[in-house]
Order: structure tokens, then C-alpha cells, then sequence
């Protein structure tokens, strides 16, 4: 009942968000999910945490993958199922609404042979994403894997400079817009390994060095 | 830095969201024996809770309230117990503390549903004060609630707190226009909103009315009138200020919007208004909900007493020891829905008499 103006904006966002978050990593989100999804395949399982519209899980249910994509926002998956009745491999694509926090309840323990995620661990708190961390173990098969895209801090001084002037913008905006603060993901290999995967590699996206892939596994045995 | 931004904000700006991070976070020292005290993620509620309680030793568990109050976040659907379950899981509380008793804000009741908490964490909900203030009271009293920590505020002190906080966001537009293109008229116009705010905020329990819409019409015809007696007085006739007159009601309209919700014991006429408009639901605010008083079905009361420890506006009571809570003043229900939502037995609607015309 508050400001209703607001509340407009960010009801009519979903529809918008695909345009807004290209245009606001520069295309690095664009290049990043069809790198995430490069080695899946039709025997893959796949659980797009914080799918949004779905855009990182129709990629991979284009590579023959089934996908059951997370979000805890209704405004989002409505466009996500829009998206999904039109296209060619929706039917491999399922959308539930749940939370991190319920990732316990919808995903049940060694159906996945691979979880997937693009720009949701910056909008959790830390608790969050240890959380969404070890669920995402559990629900894993041996050798499974995990593949995570998002923000981090540059390294390097100058380049840190560059990002924070660049940001600083982006957040006032963002600020203005829908109050959500998202934080750069830093430390994030030292939280998979603490959860027990092992990390194979992390690319940098970006000239910046503030867009990163990180490619982890799921040990075959314990 | 963010204790200045969340003090502008909360101060200036209380009509936005602020976040803080959600999770757990110590107050003292305190063990698997401590307390819990669950709140949202409002920056103030959560400053002026750790605040409350500096000295004892207590887990403090913030949930994703989307950084709106409580209040406005149970009530409007955006906290519920998928959020508060959300929390305690993702805080993995059951391994830190050794207890099963967490303790959330009475005026969460109308969004937490305590018995899904319960399923799915195994936590079971004790509502405390309506106030942060009342907690060390409530926790030293061995978690037992006084009428007063029950029954929500509106006094004086705290109408004038909001008369800055909600307000100033609606003077902020108007003195932009009126700075930018009209200056010649920045101070009367910025005097009339102030005056006309301050007036109605501190009049508003004795102005008559059911509802604020009526309420308004007093302070409306009082300005009109005071700007005819000057007319009169000092210009060519009762309507030489005609166009102070329009603005003035124009200004009330604003200051009133939502006022009764804010300043009162009574339901917002913004959200009967977004009803009756088929404004049904905002994601987070506003939430589809019957508009009815409170009703009870006294052949299905248990006899549990949770409807007369969570009802913020002491509508029910408990006649004598050993007998069922009866609701003795229905009239003075607002529809929270927070007593339906609880009420183990099912014995509570809403479907009595709308609380409100429009409603
Ligand atoms: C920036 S979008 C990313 C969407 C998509 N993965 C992409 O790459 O375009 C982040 C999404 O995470 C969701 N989200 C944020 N916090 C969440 C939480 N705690 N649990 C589940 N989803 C969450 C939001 O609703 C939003 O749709
Ligand atoms: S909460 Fe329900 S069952 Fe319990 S006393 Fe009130 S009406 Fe009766
Ligand atoms: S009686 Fe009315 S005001 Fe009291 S808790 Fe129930 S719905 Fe809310």
C-alpha cells in the first residue's frame, strides 16, 4: 500500500530484466551462461539456482539437458513460463518456486548431475551462500558438478579503482530503482572447497576482471 | 557509513525499503541456551532492536522482510514463514543453539503462520512485545507478555515520529516542483503541508469519523476556513485565496493517503482504496485478504488464549480463569488477520461486517 510507483517498477521488471542485465555486465552475462553450459549434454540433470527468467536453463535444456530452475520471485518465473510455452526444448525445463532456504525440500539427495548458477550468489547474504553451497553438494551425484558465474572484486589496484567508480553508478541506479544491494562474490573457491568440492578452474570474463566462471566438482568418491 | 544511511533512510525516507543482511548475529554473549529473537531485515527495526536489548545475552535472527517494518511486511504477504523458515535453516540455528523456541515479534502474527515454522524447522513460535523496547521486560518476566507489551502504539510520541518519517518523502516532490518552477510560492506551500501534516497527525485519535478519508474532511474544511477568515480579514473577500484553498485540500488528500494506517488503531484506507480500485495484490505489500471484524465461533474455541496474546488492539479477553477468550470489542478490530491466521481451531473469520465502507 506504500509507494505504489515503486512497487510498479519492480513488478514490470521481470519483463525488462533479460535487456537490463546484458546491457549491465556489458554482454559478459550473455558470454558467460553459453560458456556454463558447454559441456552439458542430453544424460544431464540440471538445477539452475535463481533462474530468473530461465535464460541460463533454456540454454542447457538446448544441449539436451533436463533443468529444473529455483527462484524464490513469482514476478520472475511468470515470464520464465511465458518464455518456456514458446520455446522449442521447454518441455525439459521445469520451474519451481522455492528459496534457497528450501533447496533441502525440492531437491532431493544425488538427483543432479549438475547444478548451475548465474548471478544469484551476489544477491545472498554469506549464510546463503554456504547454505545454497552445501545443498547443492547433497543434491549432486558423485562426480557431479557445479558451475557458478557472478561479480567479483578485481584484483589489483587500478582495476579495483575502475570497478568500484563503475559500480558505484550501477548501484545508485539499481539503488533508485529497487532498494537490492548485491554484493561481489569474493572468496567464493575457498567456500566450494570448505563444502568439500574440488575446484577445477576459474575463468575470468571480462578486461575488468569482475566477471568470473568458476568450475567445480563433486569428488567420485568420498 | 551504514549507520548514517540507515538513519537517513529510516529517518527520511521510512516510506522505502532498506535492507540489511539477513542472518544470525550475536547480542552479549550468548550461548545454546540464549534466546532467539526473530526479526526482518528493515535496517532500523533490526538497529533499534539490537539496540533494546545491548546487555543481554540473545541470538538475534533477521529474516528477508524485503527491508520493509514487520508490520507492513506480515501484512502485506512479504513475511511469512517461508521466510522465517528460510532463516533459521540457512542460518543452520539447530546446531548453534540446543533449545526449539523462537521468539518473533507480535506483529509478525498476521504473515507467520507458527505451525508451518514448526513442521519445517522444528522451532516452535512464541509471539513476544509488540515494542523492542518490552524485551528485556518479556525475557526477564520468563517470556510472559504484560497487557501492555500486547497492545500496539500510537501514542503521541509515536505519531510524531512518523509525522517526519512518512511525510517527508510526500514534501520532498512538492518542494521540488514548487523550488523549481514555482519558488515565488516554495515557503507558503511548504508551511501549508507542514502545518496540515503536524495538525492532523497530532488531532487525528479526537478528529470524528470511522475512517480516515472522513477524518480528512475536518482538516480539509478547517483550512478552508481559515484561509476564508483570512480572505476576509486581509484580502477583497472570503475567497481571495481560492488557490490556496484548492491546494490545501489538495495537500490534505496527500497527507491523509495512508494516514489512518499509520497513525491509528484502524485499518489503511490505501489498501481499501487499491482494493476497491481491483488493486488485489502488490508483490510484498499488499496482499488479497478479507476486510471483515474479527468473528468468533465459540463451539470450535479451544480455549488456547493465542488470539488474546497476539491481537494488537485488545479486542479479546479472558472473563475468568479456566474460561474461553470471547471478543468483547469486535468494533475495535482492524482486520490484521493476524488472530485468524493463528488460531489453532479455525474458530476465527473475518467475515463479519466490512471494518470499513469501500472495504
Ligand atoms: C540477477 S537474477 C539472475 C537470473 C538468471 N540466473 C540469469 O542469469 O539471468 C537473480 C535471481 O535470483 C533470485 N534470488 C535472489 N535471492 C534468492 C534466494 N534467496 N533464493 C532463490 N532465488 C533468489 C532472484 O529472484 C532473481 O531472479
Ligand atoms: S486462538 Fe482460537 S482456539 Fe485459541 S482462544 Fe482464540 S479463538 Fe479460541
Ligand atoms: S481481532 Fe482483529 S485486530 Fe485483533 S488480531 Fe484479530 S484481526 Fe487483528
Amino acid at each position: 500500500m506504500f509507494s505504489y510507483l515503486y512497487m510498479k517498477i519492480l513488478e514490470s521488471s521481470p519483463e525488462r530484466y533479460d535487456r537490463g542485465i546484458s546491457m549491465a555486465s556489458l554482454g559478459a552475462a550473455d558470454r558467460s551462461r553459453e560458456r556454463m553450459v558447454k559441456d552439458l549434454g542430453p544424460d544431464d540433470r540440471v538445477a539452475d539456482l535463481g533462474t530468473g527468467t530461465g535464460a541460463l536453463a533454456f540454454l542447457a535444456a538446448e544441449k539436451g539437458a533436463t533443468v529444473t530452475g529455483l527462484d524464490a520471485s513469482a514476478g520472475m518465473l511468470a515470464v520464465a513460463e511465458r518464455k518456456r510455452a514458446a520455446h522449442p526444448a521447454g518441455d525439459r525445463v521445469r520451474f519451481v518456486q522455492a528459496s534457497v532456504g528450501q533447496m533441502d525440500e525440492v531437491l532431493e539427495t544425488g538427483a543432479c548431475t549438475a547444478v548451475v548458477s548465474s548471478l544469484l550468489f551476489s544477491e545472498l547474504s554469506p549464510d546463503e551462500r554456504s547454505y545454497a553451497l552445501s545443498q547443492a553438494f547433497r543434491t549432486l551425484v558423485p562426480g557431479g558438478r557445479l558451475v557458478i558465474s557472478d561479480e567479483t572484486l578485481p584484483v589489483g589496484f587500478f582495476r579495483r579503482l575502475v570497478y568500484r567508480a563503475v559500480r558505484l553508478v550501477m548501484v545508485l541506479v539499481s539503488f533508485l530503482l529497487v532498494q537490492a544491494g548485491t554484493r561481489p562474490v569474493t572468496g567464493l573457491p575457498e567456500m566450494v572447497v570448505q563444502e568439500g568440492f574440488t575446484v577445477e578452474r576459474v575463468e575470468i570474463l571480462n578486461r575488468m576482471g569482475s566477471f568470473f566462471i568458476l568450475f567445480a566438482r563433486k569428488p567420485e568418491t568420498p | 557509513m551504514n549507520r548514517i544511511i540507515s538513519w537517513i533512510m529510516g529517518t527520511f525516507f521510512r516510506w522505502l525499503p532498506h535492507r540489511a543482511v539477513t542472518g544470525l548475529r550475536p547480542s552479549g554473549r550468548p550461548d545454546a541456551d540464549s534466546p532467539v529473537l526473530v526479526t526482518g531485515n528493515y535496517s532500523l527495526t533490526l538497529r533499534r532492536l539490537l539496540a533494546a536489548i545491548r546487555g543481554e545475552d540473545a541470538w538475534v535472527l533477521s529474516a528477508d522482510s524485503g527491508g520493509i517494518n514487520v508490520w507492513c511486511a506480515a501484512c502485506g504477504g512479504g513475511f511469512t514463514h517461508l521466510q522465517v523458515i528460510s532463516a533459521v535453516k540457512v542460518s543452520r540455528l539447530a546446531e548453534k543453539v540446543s533449545h526449539r523456541v523462537l521468539v518473533l515479534p507480535a506483529l509478525a502474527a498476521p504473515g507467520v503462520d507458527a505451525r508451518e515454522v514448526k513442521e519445517h524447522t522444528g522451532f516452535s513460535v512464541r509471539f513476544g512485545p509488540v515494542r523492542a523496547g518490552d524485551i528485556p521486560a518479556f525475557l526477564a518476566a520468563g517470556r510472559k507478555k504484560t497487557p501492555a507489551m500486547r497492545h500496539a502504539d500510537f501514542s503521541l510520541s509515536h505519531r510524531l515520529d512518523m509525522l517526519l518519517s512518512m511525510n517527508f518523502i510526500l514534501w520532498l516532490p512538492l518542494a521540488l516542483v514548487f523550488g523549481i518552477f514555482f519558488p515565488h510560492a516554495f515557503w507558503g506551500v511548504t508551511a501549508l503541508f507542514w502545518g496540515v501534516a503536524a495538525v492532523s497527525y497530532v488531532l487525528f485519535p479526537w478528529l470524528p469519523g470511522r475512517t480516515g478519508y472522513l477524518r480528512m474532511l475536518w482538516i480539509m474544511g478547517g483550512v478552508a476556513l481559515l484561509l476564508g477568515l483570512a480572505g476576509a480579514q486581509w484580502g477583497s473577500g472570503p475567497l481571495a485565496f481560492w488557490p490556496w484553498m484548492i491546494g490545501g485540500a489538495a495537500i490534505t488528500t496527500l497527507v491523509f493517503f495512508d494516514a489512518a494506517g499509520i497513525v491509528a488503531p484502524m485499518a489503511s484506507d490505501a489498501e481499501a482504496l487499491a482494493f476497491a480500485l481491483g488493486i488485489k495484490s502488490l508483490p510484498g505489500l499488499l496482499a488479497e485478504k478479507p476486510l471483515g471484524r474479527v468473528s468468533q465461533d465459540p463451539d470450535l474455541c479451544i480455549g488456547c488464549g493465542l488470539c488474546l496474546d497476539i491481537c494488537p488492539l485488545a479486542v479479546f479477553e479472558k472473563p475468568l480463569e479456566g474460561k474461553k477468550p470471547v471478543t468483547v470489542r469486535p468494533g475495535a478490530c482492524f482486520s490484521c488477520g493476524a488472530c485468524v491466521l493463528q488460531c489453532p481451531s479455525g474458530a476465527l473469520s473475518l467475515a463479519g461486517k466490512a471494518a470499513r465502507p469501500g472495504g
